[in-house]
């Protein structure tokens, strides 16, 4: 277990916060790589993982990295990774000896959880195939896995004998849920990993949620959060609160639905397609509503909060940039839209396969993508910690009040 | 869970850390969920090649045919991670197999699965122009099963160059979702021609393999007999087509003449004059599509590509109903309007002068210049002031 401290030192919360925002600073470049190493299709240009080229990956010869434009994006994504993954150790490092507050603690955790994570996935896009080929050794596994918890299940809970037989047969329906539950979630796994455009989904849903984690580190670690001064009484705070945590979670789903549109599967039925198009299409539109409700109900409402109102404002220019881009990126990569190809300008223009503006529209819309769901999770946070309804103080005092009573009575029937 | 009762007490540093986690949390599940969700129609690793059903009902073809269709296919052709060709076909596998396949890179910064990577989303992994993106286009993209090639510089009757095939990869189709390739290497080019006529060799083969054994009932399983006829009445032949017009130019390749200089404006103005006659001629029936005055509003509006089209002598309820069988939904296309001045064949003069003349295969766009045995709509005097007059329609000279 760690050695906590009992008190946050001022010099630990400034030192995470510098680590916090290095995190980030260091995670959008990467993320920036990762949607060029996309683009380009390079993630196949170093074959192999975790060496490069058969060398130790931070001993890859500079010339062979540097010569060779795949090369040097998908190598220099895993190097830059590297650099994310150590800056996330250090901040994990700080925020467990020297952060008092328990959700600091899962945070730094599930950085670190999530970094491993997140280098896996890239690996596994690459070598998955071939680590996955010997079926003899894999397709037992879900059965192994299944058995393996229910054997665990039985175990820790086991009933003594003499026991009530109402009991002893819940414990085995347990056993068996969890059994069955395993079993499925293994073979699902399995299945999961054969699949590189599968992983190459979950890998590029991965990055933009731990860009959003280094800026809720940011946030959390800043002189403001962690100082004296109270929320404010809000009158209609909830509203706020849930507006700025929908809009955050709408972001997130509309890079899910665009990781389906960047890695559309060679051989999907075309309506597919045309099926990601339009939920892209619709949730950019509901985000663009969420978007203006709370900059209005912030405006309205928690005029008095200068940090809240920039973030919220910055996430609404961030927005527009990012339909912008979405916009450019459909031409640069499609052509104008159907309704459109009548007008001159669409008639003349052609598509020019990784052009500049075509790389250029494309990562862009995959960074500012990320960007704008770290600028919507920071002011949902914010709007959590600076904004409190009118009734939350009498109602803390009664819950906390209610969960005195109730410890004791917990503790009892232990 | 996560912090203690304490945490939102007011005036705590620690208020508002719970929702924290729990913000994370959430969206952690929504990944989960949505990526699980959304990921259940990833294709395959190795995606194989489709078989080809255009306008027939799926109920026509039983499943010992199909089978029997696709181990022919794969003996001869392979698959599209491995494929393969039989001797005599004049193709470079070597440069299929660098198309081929799963995209790739290797250390010296060759690639492999160009294909896939440029070309598969919107044409397909089989080549019959209904990849993931197909619907997205108007028009759809080419199925190349057919070996018809739109923009060619050969006889209406002969299959294109590898040079036409390569234009059209470096210049792209303006005003549609065909992109140029400029940027890529030369031997990607390469490499990406030769595997379009290997997909285009292995379309026409399946069509006549279908034929062979679901219209003429060939038995089955199909015996070393039918192969060899398969081989040599489709595989082969084919392939001749594509070498003899590699091997002789001056016989396939239509010529475009010098266009004759219009020294001053009368003279230009009565090469449009005579232009507009032409195109107005009932021989022609350029208006019947292109409209009277070129805006491209014709009274024929049911024009469609060979490769998305009613069936002939079937009522609008039964091409309904055949629609859906096709593998994209029918797509009208639309004749050109040339006040525009963008052309998807290209936009010079001696791109026009080639369209009128040779027409644009698969298309209801006739070849109206003079063919082998045929006398043609138009001599190539005629055809330079149609391209006059038609130049004339947006201003250009």
């Amino acid at each position: 277990m760690p050695n906590r401290s009992n008190s946050t030192s001022p010099i630990a919360i400034r030192a995470a916060h510098y680590a916090a925002w290095l995190l980030a600073c260091a995670t959008f470049p990467l993320i920036w790589m990762g949607g060029l190493v996309t683009t380009y299709s390079a993630g196949m240009a170093v074959p192999d993982w975790p060496r490069t080229h058969g060398d130790n990956m931070f001993l890859y010869p500079l010339g062979s990295w540097l010569t060779v434009w795949d090369v040097f994006l998908e190598h220099g994504h895993r190097l830059l990774g590297s650099l994310v993954g150590l800056v996330t150790i250090a901040l994990a490092a700080l925020l467990w000896f020297r952060d008092k507050r328990p959700a600091m603690w899962w945070l730094a955790g599930v950085a670190l959880v999530g970094v491993c994570l997140q280098g896996v996935l890239g690996g596994l896009r690459v070598v998955g195939s071939k680590i996955f080929e010997t079926e003899i050794f894999w397709t037992p596994a879900p059965v192994f896995l299944s058995v393996a918890a229910a054997l665990l299940v039985l175990t820790v809970q086991a009933v003594p004998a003499g026991q009530s037989g109402r009991r002893q047969l819940r414990v085995w329906l347990r056993a068996a849920v969890v059994s069955v539950l395993f079993g499925a979630l293994a073979w699902f796994g399995i299945a999961a990993v054969e699949d590189r455009l599968f992983l190459a989904k979950v890998h590029g849903c991965t990055a933009p949620m731990f860009f959003a984690l280094a800026a809720s580190a940011v946030a959390a670690t800043s002189s403001r959060w962690v100082g004296d001064s109270p929320p404010t009484e809000t009158p209609r705070a909830r509203r706020i609160q849930c507006l700025t945590s929908l809009g955050a979670a709408a972001i997130y789903v509309q890079i899910v639905l665009g990781a389906n549109l960047r890695h559309v599967a060679p051989d999907a039925a075309p309506w597919w397609f045309t099926l990601w198009v339009w939920l892209h299409v619709i949730v950019a539109c509901g985000i663009v509503l969420l978007i203006v409700w709370q900059y209005l109900a912030a405006r309205r409402h928690a005029g008095d909060q200068p940090v809240l109102q920039r973030r919220i404002s910055l996430m609404a220019g961030l927005f527009s940039l990012q339909l912008a881009l979405g916009i450019t990126t459909w031409i640069t990569n499609y052509g104008w839209p159907l309704w459109f190809t009548q007008n001159f300008v669409a008639v003349e223009y052609t598509v020019v396969a990784e052009s500049f503006w075509q790389v250029l529209s494309t990562t862009a819309h995959v960074g500012v993508g990320s960007l704008c769901l770290a600028t919507a999770t920071s002011a949902a946070l914010w709007s959590k910690r600076l904004l409190i309804p009118p009734s939350k103080v009498l109602g803390v005092e009664k819950d906390g009040a209610k969960k005195a009573q109730a410890t004791p009575r917990k503790r009892h029937r232990k | 869970m996560i912090s203690s009762d304490t945490d939102l007490a007011p005036g705590n540093p620690r208020q508002g850390v719970r929702p924290l986690a729990a913000i994370l949390l959430i969206q952690r599940a929504v990944i989960v969920v949505a990526a699980l969700f959304l990921s259940g129609c990833t294709g395959a690793e190795s995606p194989s090649f489709r078989i080809n059903l255009e306008g027939r009902h799926p109920a026509e073809i039983s499943d010992n045919q199909r089978d029997a269709i696709a181990e022919t296919m794969e003996e001869f052709f392979g698959t599209p991670d491995e494929p393969r060709l039989p001797d005599g076909t004049g193709l470079n596998l070597k440069l299929i197999e660098t198309a081929a396949g799963p995209v790739a890179g290797n250390a010296d910064g060759t690639e492999q699965g160009l294909f896939r990577q440029h070309c598969a989303a919107c044409h397909g992994i089989t080549g019959d122009g209904a990849g993931a993106m197909a619907t997205t286009f108007d028009p759809y993209p080419r199925d190349f099963r057919r070996g018809t090639f739109k923009y060619t510089t050969t006889r209406a009757d002969a299959k294109p160059l590898r040079s036409d095939l390569r234009r059209t990869l470096l210049r792209g189709i303006p005003g549609t979702g065909m992109p140029s390739f400029a940027e890529l290497p030369p031997e990607q080019l390469d490499a990406l021609v030769e595997y379009v006529i290997y997909l285009s060799l292995r379309g026409e083969t399946e069509q006549y393999l279908v034929q062979l054994v679901v219209d003429e009932g060939e038995y089955l399983p199909l015996g070393v007999d039918a192969k060899e006829m398969v081989l040599e009445d489709a595989v082969l032949w084919v392939a001749e087509q594509w070498a003899v017009v590699e091997q002789n130019p001056q016989e396939y390749v239509v010529p475009v003449p010098p266009r004759p200089v219009c020294g001053s404006d009368a003279e230009r103005a009565a090469s449009i004059a005579r232009g507009k006659e032409l195109y107005a001629s009932k021989d022609a029936q350029c208006a019947q599509c292109h409209g009277p005055t070129g805006a491209g509003d014709g009274e024929d509006e049911r024009i469609y590509d060979d490769w998305n089209k009613p069936k002939k002598g079937v009522t609008p309820e039964q091409t309904a109903k055949l629609a859906r069988l096709y593998t994209l939904p029918l797509q009208r296309l639309r004749a050109r309007d040339f006040r525009d001045g963008a052309f998807h064949g290209g936009s010079s003069p001696e791109d026009l002068y080639r369209r009128i003349h040779i027409g644009i295969k698969g298309t209801p766009m006739p070849a109206a210049g003079p063919q082998p045995g045929a006398k043609g709509v138009f001599t190539p005097e005629d055809i330079w002031d149609v391209v006059n007059y038609i130049l004339s329609l947006s201003g250009e000279k």
